[in-house]
């Protein structure tokens, strides 16, 4: 059902790496996936048409402000991914405005927080938009913390003003984190899935994918909430 | 098998990615999208900077035609390097190729004449 936009107006916010990494994952798991790489480096499209991997998801680049809504309707997978742009523009506006549900990455950086602040802020204005021709529309949002340090390590006081500045304004947020892991970077060298990486030696896997699946078991958890009504 | 006092209860749970691949299964294939009123969708995004970063089909003033070489400048310089959206950004390099200035001529062209206009 769900179409799934992941967007930051800042670069570098963990947006394809995010997008790769539930994508694969949830094709693993027997969904049907499709990726609309919206990112004009096409990073995903790289990662798919010039590797070797075995992962069933599909992946489409060439997204443009024009063919955007024609591109959607050519989908017909369980869950469609949009990678966006690390910029505010038309293309990532609209991609909202079409979008089920948005996943807003962020490291633990002021700058990334703010620039967060404007997809936040375009979603809502994006919401109140279609309500005007549907009253019941919804937009629902979640920020993502990205690059976080792994589990037991020590968090930073910057990320833990974040994390308390972002619930007292009332953002939704993933319990999960994605934390900084060397097999997320190894992903995009050898153009492999998580779990096709299991013969090089990066980082520690098995809490990679541990990561992850406690990351994709939330976000499905989250749009069942949604399909049902539960989470607005 | 459970353990001696009961406190390990993994085997009495299901595996999680079992569970999680039954979840998957409750969903349906995407459902066509409603159409979206694009003017007003960016016009609200265009606040907060949404703006369109595609490129414009370039005027053929600004295609194929030469600029001179820059002079060097009779006084001390300090560079200024700014963002434009394509249509000025072309709008722009059209008027300077028109006149075959260098980007700072054309500026200073276009300083000149707003300041006779705002004289006049």
């Amino acid at each position: 059902m769900p179409v799934i936009a992941v967007s930051n107006p800042k670069g570098g916010a963990g947006k394809s790496t995010t997008t790769l990494l539930l994508a694969t994952y949830l094709a693993q798991s027997g969904a049907s996936v499709c990726v609309l790489d919206a990112d004009p480096n096409q990073p995903i499209l790289d990662w798919k048409t010039k590797g070797q991997t075995k992962s069933q998801i599909h992946v489409v680049g060439g997204v443009k402000e024009t063919n955007l809504m024609e591109l959607l309707e050519n989908q017909n997978q369980q869950f469609v991914f949009i990678d966006l742009e690390g910029t505010a523009s038309v293309l990532v506006s609209r991609s909202i405005a079409l979008a089920d549900f948005v996943i807003i990455p962020v490291q633990a950086s002021a700058v990334d927080v703010r620039q967060a602040g404007k997809a936040i802020r375009a979603v809502r204005d994006e919401e109140k938009v279609a309500q005007r021709s549907n009253p019941s529309r919804k937009i629902p949002y979640m920020v993502l913390m990205t690059r976080t340090p792994a589990p037991g390590a020590p968090v930073s006081s910057v990320q833990r003003q974040l994390e308390a500045e972002i619930e007292a304004a009332g953002i939704p947020r993933f319990k999960s984190s994605l934390a900084e892991r060397l097999a997320y970077k190894a992903i995009f060298v050898e153009r492999l899935s998580l779990a096709e990486l299991g013969d090089y030696k990066v980082g520690n896997l098995e809490a990679a994918a541990q990561n992850i699946h406690e990351l994709a078991t939330e976000l499905v958890e989250t749009l069942q909430g949604i399909e049902k009504g539960s989470i607005q | 098998m459970s353990s001696k006092f009961g406190l390990d209860d993994h085997e009495e749970a299901p595996p999680v990615a079992d569970n999680l691949s039954a979840a998957l299964s409750t969903f349906g294939a995407v459902r066509p999208r409603a159409p979206i009123d694009l003017p007003a969708v960016d016009a609200a995004a265009e606040p907060h900077g949404f703006v369109s970063r595609e490129a414009t089909i370039t005027t053929s003033a600004s295609v194929g035609r030469g600029r001179r070489r820059r002079a060097v400048p009779a006084e001390p310089v300090r560079h200024l390097a700014i963002r434009l959206p394509v249509s000025q950004y072309d709008r722009f390099v059209a008027f300077a190729d028109s006149f075959k200035a260098t980007y700072p001529e054309a500026l200073k062209k276009l300083l000149d004449g707003a300041e006779a206009e705002a004289g006049n």
